[in-house]
């Protein structure tokens, strides 16, 4: 864990940060613009998704190391999301076989009276 | 006693106690939130109809996401505004953002309320006519109504037998409501002369159930007119409506059709799941209901679309080839479909009105057709709701949650604002925190909108 300090920024640090507080937002609004580009140039919804959820991938990263202070805490994050990663496949490897439910498919169906 | 740890960190834990409240906190917010997300991926991979893409303005939706991301920077300046003590650039930004929240909150219900103004019309065979009730609404109408009969119901005891108070269950005064053009002066069986109102429904309904009696008949003194909604009523045939609280009309249907301002067609419910063929689905959409009601007219504009669609190599499975080769924009505005209208409103004497009011923005200004849908044609009909699609139930769970969220985290940044300002002279470090654990929140609310924007938006 990182340590909170309660030194107070110099004049410098202080317009230092807050020039990068507002590109770091005008940042995120590229991205955001940049999906919009795509949703209006390419007609597949596909490509939407793809590339939009890789551009969503990217702000929330940003979002949280830069203007949530995680960026310290990277090791931390992505154990998470290791975890996290591993408990969705497994949800839809669950949700998979429920569909391929091969007592299902094999029953014998029942005689008609 | 003061509370240790509000400025400096726990030495055990490197934090402060609101910081790892909020952190705690903020964890259950993304279990809720990606539970949600869940549900939405399942929704759409198991749907059984087609999901509803590109439905909501996305220019309305880009442009809070900009708002969004303005109130995350704004809220960091405000913060750091504290942190070199500068309190006016403080409350200046904390300002900025709470308006643009309240900026936010406006487009959102400003979207809620277009969904709730459009409706769809899934027809017997499938198809679907997409636009907006035109007037008053969709009124089911009865006139020459002579006689109304009020049901009284026995108050039943609930748990451990107690009789809930201020619970009147039977007829209430609702349906007077929906009267037109009429007196409600009755005759009750005795012959006496009442004129109803909501104390006098009150009054006998509730003698009634004290003496048991079941219904209490009137007739009118003139034939009395009613248009009633149908979310009124339980039940309705030529001669009688039954309302859900138990008030039955007796009188005649004089008109049940649904008018509708067409703004789109959509066909792809009429192709039969399972079906490969391109050239067969072709062939049943174009004796779909939806034309018969339209008029031939704008099937000859669907065919010509046909052609046109019918030179990219699509197939039945590619889902964004059927939304464009099945679905039609109605617009008379369409330079082609205007020189068409001229002959429909000949041959199928629609009525056509000039409809400003649009929920989609890409059709705002544009006149759509009017037409009257039989109800026996009408499968199903809806605003753009929960009950229409999974889609709508997911867009609204979502969306509003993160509308209560914004809403929650403005409260508590106005707090701050309005009422913690002495603490700038006190304690401005406990200040800082308080405002460094509120903007946490709010970035939180910002990225789930950064997800929501594409998924549900762009999608």
């Amino acid at each position: 864990m990182s340590e909170e300090t309660t030194t107070q920024p110099s004049a410098a640090d202080f317009s230092k940060q807050s020039r990068q507080i507002w590109l770091g937002g005008f940042g995120l609004m590229a991205g955001s613009a940049l999906s919009f580009a795509i949703y209006n140039l390419f007609s597949s919804t596909t490509s939407h998704i793809v590339l939009g959820l890789m551009i969503a991938a990217s702000q929330v990263s940003f979002q949280l190391f830069v203007f949530m202070h995680l960026k310290n805490e990277r090791g931390l994050v992505y154990k998470f999301l290791v975890f996290t990663a591993f408990f969705t496949f497994a949800l839809f490897f669950l949700t998979n076989l429920a569909h391929s439910n091969p007592l299902v498919s094999k029953a014998i169906p029942l005689p008609v009276k | 006693m003061d509370i240790p740890f509000t400025v400096k960190a726990r030495p055990d834990t490197g934090f402060w106690n609101a910081k790892i409240a909020v952190w705690l906190f903020l964890a259950s917010e993304v279990m809720l939130f990606g539970g949600l997300f869940s549900a939405y991926i399942f929704l759409r991979l198991a749907s059984d109809t087609p999901w509803p893409t590109h439905v909501l303005d996305v220019q309305m939706g880009f442009l809070n996401t900009l708002i969004l991301i303005l109130s995350s920077i704004t809220v960091l300046q405000a913060w750091l505004s504290l942190k070199m003590r500068k309190f006016r650039r403080y409350q200046l930004f904390m300002a900025a953002t709470l308006i643009l929240s309240v900026i936010f909150m406006i487009i959102k219900i400003n979207e809620y309320g277009t969904k709730f103004r459009h409706y769809g019309v899934r027809l017997q065979d499938g198809s679907v006519l997409e636009g907006h009730l035109p007037g008053e609404g969709y009124k089911i109408k009865f006139s020459d109504v002579k006689s109304v009969t009020l049901a009284s119901r026995p108050n039943e005891k609930g748990l451990f037998n107690i009789t809930m108070p201020f619970i009147n269950p039977g007829s209430d005064a609702n349906f007077l409501g929906y009267m037109i053009d009429s007196k409600p002066e009755f005759k009750d069986a005795t012959g006496k002369a009442v004129v109803l109102d909501k104390g006098e429904i009150g009054k006998v309904v509730s003698e009634a159930r004290s003496k048991k009696q079941a219904e209490i008949k009137y007739t009118s003194v003139a034939p009395l007119k009613f248009a009633i909604p149908p979310a009124a009523l339980l039940s309705y045939d030529g001669t009688k409506a039954s309302f859900r609280d138990g008030t039955v009309l007796e009188g005649k249907l004089e008109d049940d059709t649904l008018r509708l301002e067409v703004d789109k067609v959509d066909l792809r419910q009429a192709i039969p799941s399972g079906e490969k063929s391109l050239a067969r689905a072709y062939d049943l959409v174009e004796k779909a209901d939806a034309w018969r009601i339209l008029g031939g007219d704008w099937k000859s504009e669907f065919l010509k679309l046909k052609e046109e669609k019918s030179k990219a190599a699509g197939t039945l499975e590619d889902t964004d080839f059927v939304r464009d080769a099945f679905t039609m924009p109605i617009s008379l505005h369409h330079a082609s479909t205007a020189a068409v209208l001229s002959d429909a409103k000949v041959s199928s004497k629609a009525e056509v009105k000039e409809h400003t009011e649009s929920a989609a923005p890409a059709h705002e200004g544009h006149a759509h057709p009017e037409v009257a849908i039989q109800k026996k044609d009408i499968a199903f009909y809806s605003n753009f709701t929960p009950k229409y699609h999974n889609y709508y139930a997911i867009y609204f769970a979502m969306t509003s949650l993160h509308g209560l969220h914004i809403i929650g985290g403005a409260l508590v940044l106005a707090y701050f604002l309005f009422f913690n300002g002495g603490m700038f002279k006190t304690d401005p470090e406990h200040l800082a925190n308080r405002v460094e654990v509120g903007g946490l929140f709010w970035h939180f609310v910002d990225i789930v909108w950064m997800i929501v924007f594409p998924v549900l938006y762009l999608f």
